[in-house]
């Protein structure tokens, strides 16, 4: 019941679409075509009744079946190719039709002939309110859309047509390449080893980084041969295949990427080992739908921008996939034997014209308003129209100007014909599928397309057209171990699970039909460092061999594992030390604790399994110990007090082996106690050894100002300086201070040549530094000169200094920045504050403003600007710790400036608290 | 289980870095060299700990000077 109401329901949407379609065509039409159809039905009746005759009669399935009785051959081949797709333009159908026999004029007047009969519909473009004009002779008619009502389409079913199947050709060519699926399987076997061991870097945009891929290219080639240069075409061949492989894996889910790198998957070795059949048949399915365009890989074409309405001809991602299953078909179709490649072309072309590109571009119904405003046969609209039959979007390569223009009605061979031979010579080739047939060894070589294809046994498999095809077997084992180290597997790659073992353990040297691996300690190592233990590596290599592992082999395979357990090097261990032997006794023999402590490494140190040292802690203090919690991934600050450059002292709380080693590389130990913790004395002897054993000042002055807990006093480090020998010897000599007058300057005195040598350095304008021998000489020649000289200095701070705006408001009682600043400074000085000025840095100076912070107090600190010549010293009330771009800012009154300012942490040289 | 009387409760060092010998011969072996340059503390016979911070050279001049230690803790071996 709901089968029978289904098919009315399909017969009424099939004669809502003649009627939407009849309704088009122009009234006269109507009429002849039901004279055609039925003579004199026309004779009373309107264009509604006339069409609801034509639908009555173009449903009927017994006249269809008469109607094509009627029809050649050659009609029902056209009408077969334009039921297929369900509607084909005029365009399709003319070059579908075209053949040795049938001209372009021929394929039309046949058409034009079914359009009359009423077994082809004509529908418009979509454009609403013009009706469909039928002559098919028209220039612009080859974008009009033909379609066989449901009825013809129907009938079509068990009729013949003129298409004679495909032949095999009868001369085999010359030169064959036969497809190996097993050369994919190396490739990709070789490919995943690689991705597994180093990955693949990526780009930003998830593109394979180049010199990654040359790695990768290198690697497939065993290493030893270089990959071809990078602009030669071989290049272009072989980075094409890897980038096929590698979406091939990417397709099988054999790849996993994160943001940065490509890795194999978990489970790469499972999908190598399944047997070939069911391995090709994954692959295969998978590149019916690859993310890889065959059609890029053109040579010959260009591809373009196209910027114009719509996207263009270039075949998207579907349409390949459609396009690549219209192939398979055709080869499924095809007999076996080799198949001429330009037959295969022409029989796509016949049966699918469509399968890559369609011949009428979809544009929005706007567009065809747009032309047929000027009707038809208007220079511009018919341009227009015609400018359809050009492919858009690639051209010819090797041409330029309009000569490189592709035509649809034209150049199939050259785009759809070269797709199709593209397909087969690439991707179903290195599928394993066909086999290649050249016309010689130079056409082959030259990079010219083949000329013949034929299935091979798993291409048939695939295809549905042959069972299964059998394993191979190989007799015996498949290991041979040579005395000289060498691992010869036979049949490697119909072993690909053995292979896969001997990367763990042996280096490759190659691998084909064969695959060489040597046995060395560096591989050998490897292989222990992965999980092997040396009972599987001989595991695997016996029970593989056709002969008896050699006894030097496996006498060298123990000395190496001997070595290897040698030393054992723990990064990031964990321990556990307990006061005694009894006391971790009794947590090794928790059930709870003893399974996180995997081994006891001295009475009373065990080691912690890693990462469960939280969980060994929490379960130590439900037993009510306290546990001592030292991570030395984190490198505490301020455990140590120096209370003079020659003194360090660790409070006991602090104290730990890793500080005590760091310590003793440049101190010496004093005193140890548990209640006063330990003691050490830095002396110039103490200094002087750790530069010996590579220890600068630097990094002890670095250790210290970071561990101590006031940070370093100018005076400590001046002192560890010193005993360091960081400096070099101060020099000095008696000398005498000469200060001039504001009258003179020392211009005037060094331009007399005679005074010039007599001066040891002048110090500034008015000051003078001259070598106690020459004073004599130059007092004499002064004096000489009238110059009268008076002993002592008159030399006036720098502070009291004023200019004349200074003079004038400080006789105007008001204050100035310089008072200001002068004030604070100068009790500073007077307090001896400036003294305390300490060089902080980082956390260090960030927890000391915090403090002030905290207890309210104001901070001298000295302060100058990246652009500033000088330092200046303020004192500033802290409002506010600020960290704004990763650094940090102090907020504050300066007392100096009177005012609210900002100062950045990293321009602040000195800080003191400062005495109210 | 309580271990209240003890002098002093557990320590528990993490990140540290550790050579473990096959016997006490070895390890005044590979202690002769580099890696003695950098002993923390010596907790038996055959098991030091090191500077943690040196591990990289520590590894570099056990290669280098012959040795294929057994690796733990690493991340790509």
């Amino acid at each position: 019941m709901s089968e029978q109401a289904g098919e009315r329901s399909q017969q009424t949407v099939a004669q809502e679409r003649l009627r939407g379609a009849l309704e088009q065509y122009p009234a006269v039409e109507i009429g002849t075509l039901l004279e055609t159809l039925s003579p004199g039905a026309t004779a009373n009746r309107r264009k509604t009744e006339r069409i609801d005759l034509l639908i009555r009669l173009l449903s009927d399935l017994a006249a269809a079946r008469l109607a094509l009785g009627t029809l050649s051959p050659f009609a029902r081949r056209l009408l077969r190719v334009a039921h297929r797709r369900g509607r084909l333009s005029l365009a399709a159908l003319l070059l579908a039709g075209q053949d040795q026999h049938h001209s372009e004029e021929t394929v039309r007047d046949e058409l034009q002939d079914l359009v009359r009969r009423g077994v082809v519909i004509v529908e418009g473009n979509g454009t609403s309110g013009t009706k469909v004009p039928l002559d098919l002779s028209h220039p612009t008619a080859f974008l009009l859309y033909l379609w066989v009502p449901q009825a013809i389409g129907e009938a079509l079913i068990g009729t013949d047509d003129d298409l004679a199947p495909l032949t095999p050709i009868a001369q085999p060519p010359a030169e064959v390449v036969a497809g190996a699926f097993a050369l994919l399987r190396r490739d990709l076997y070789l490919a995943l080893r690689f991705l597994k061991q180093t990955g693949l870097r990526l780009t930003k945009v998830g593109e394979p980084h180049r010199a990654d891929i040359r790695k990768l290219l290198s690697a497939m080639q065993g290493g030893g041969s270089a990959p071809p240069a990078r602009r030669s075409d071989g290049a272009a061949l072989v980075e094409g295949r890897l980038e096929f492989l590698l979406e091939l894996l990417a397709a099988t889910d054999m790849t996993v990427a994160d943001e940065q790198h490509l890795w194999a998957a978990a489970d790469v070795d499972r999908f190598l080992n399944s047997p070939e059949p069911e391995l090709a048949r994954r692959i295969f399915d998978a590149w019916l739908d690859l993310r890889w365009s065959e059609f890029r890989r053109l040579n010959d074409l260009a591809i373009e921008s196209w910027t114009y309405s719509g996207a263009g001809d270039l075949p998207d991602q579907a349409r390949l996939g459609v396009a690549r299953r219209a192939i398979i078909e055709c080869l499924t179709a095809a007999p076996s034997g080799w198949i001429a490649i330009t037959d295969l072309s022409e029989r796509l072309r016949q049966t699918a014209p469509e399968f890559l590109i369609d011949r009428v571009p979809i544009y929005p119904p706007s567009y065809y308003n747009y032309y047929q405003h000027y009707g038809h046969d208007n220079y511009y609209s018919s341009r227009q129209a015609l400018e359809q039959i050009y492919y858009r979007g690639f051209a010819r390569a090797d041409l330029r100007s309009r000569e490189r223009r592709l035509r649809k009605d034209q150049d199939w061979a050259d785009v759809e014909g070269a797709f199709i031979a593209q397909v087969i010579a690439e991707p179903l080739s290195w599928l394993g599928l066909v086999d290649l047939g050249y016309q010689s060894v130079k056409h082959r070589a030259d990079g010219t397309p083949p000329q013949a294809m034929r299935l091979t046994e798993l291409g048939q498999y695939l295809l549905g057209k042959n069972l299964c095809p059998a394993a191979a077997v190989t007799a015996g084992g498949s290991l041979i171990v040579q005395p000289n180290f060498e691992v010869l597997v036979l049949d490697a790659l119909a072993h690909l699970d053995l292979v896969a073992q001997l990367d763990s353990f042996a280096e490759s040297q190659s691998l084909d039909r064969a695959a060489i691996y040597h046995l060395t300690r560096a591989s050998v190592v490897r292989g222990l460092g992965a999980g092997w233990d040396l009972t599987q590596i001989i595991e695997v290599l016996t029970a593989h061999s056709r002969e008896p592992l050699p006894q030097n082999v496996q006498q060298t395979l123990t000395d190496w594992t001997r070595e290897y357990e040698r030393v054992h090097l723990y990064r990031d261990a964990e321990i556990l030390e307990a006061p005694d032997a009894a006391t971790l006794d009794r947590w090794l023999s928790d059930p709870a604790l003893g399974l996180l402590l995997p081994r006891r490494l001295t009475p009373t140190v065990a080691l912690v399994r890693r990462e469960t040292a939280n969980e060994v802690a929490s379960i130590l203090a439900r037993f009510g110990v306290a546990t001592k919690v030292t991570n030395y991934a984190l490198d505490q600050p301020q455990v140590l007090v120096m209370p003079s450059p020659a003194q360090i002292q660790i409070a006991p709380e602090y104290d730990d082996p890793y500080l005590r080693f760091r310590i003793e590389r440049f101190a010496d130990r004093q005193a140890d106690s548990e209640d006063e913790g330990v003691a050490y004395t830095v002396s110039p002897a103490s200094l002087q050894r750790a530069k010996a054993a590579g220890q600068s000042i630097d990094d002890i002055l670095a250790f210290l100002g970071y561990k101590t807990q006031m940070g370093l006093a100018p005076d400590t480090v001046l002192t560890l300086r010193g005993w360091s020998g960081f400096f070099q010897p101060f020099q000095y000599a008696h000398a005498c201070v000469v200060e001039l007058p504001p009258t003179a300057n020392w211009g005037d005195i060094v331009r007399v040549k005679a005074l010039r040598p007599l001066i040891l350095r002048i110090l500034s304008t008015n000051l003078a530094l001259v070598a106690e021998a020459d004073w004599p000489k130059l007092a004499a020649a002064l004096q000489h000169r009238g110059i009268i000289l008076h002993e002592g200095l008159q030399i006036q701070p720098t502070m009291d200094k004023r200019s004349a705006a200074q003079q004038m408001a400080a006789d105007l009682g008001l204050p100035t920045g310089r008072d200001l600043l002068a004030g604070a400074v100068g009790r500073q000085l007077r307090s001896g504050q400036r003294e305390q000025l300490r060089s902080l840095q980082g956390s260090q100076l960030v927890d000391f403003i915090s403090n002030a912070l905290e207890t309210e107090q104001p901070l001298v600190i000295k302060y100058q600007k990246p652009n500033e010549r000088r330092a200046t010293l303020r004192t500033v009330e802290p409002h506010e710790l600020e960290v704004r771009g990763g650094l940090y800012y102090l907020h504050g009154f300066c007392r100096a400036r009177q005012g609210e300012r900002v100062f950045r942490l990293s321009n602040i040289l000195g800080v003191a608290l400062a005495a109210e | 289980m309580t271990e209240a009387s003890q002098p002093w409760g557990a320590r528990l060092y993490r990140n540290l870095s550790l050579i473990e010998c096959a016997d006490a011969a070895t390890l005044s072996e590979v202690l002769a060299g580099v890696a003695g340059q950098h002993l923390v503390r010596r907790l038996s016979p055959t098991v030091v700990v090191v500077d943690h911070s040196q591990h990289e050279q520590i590894l570099k001049a056990l290669r280098k000077a012959g040795y294929t230690p057994r690796l733990t803790g690493e991340d790509r071996a």
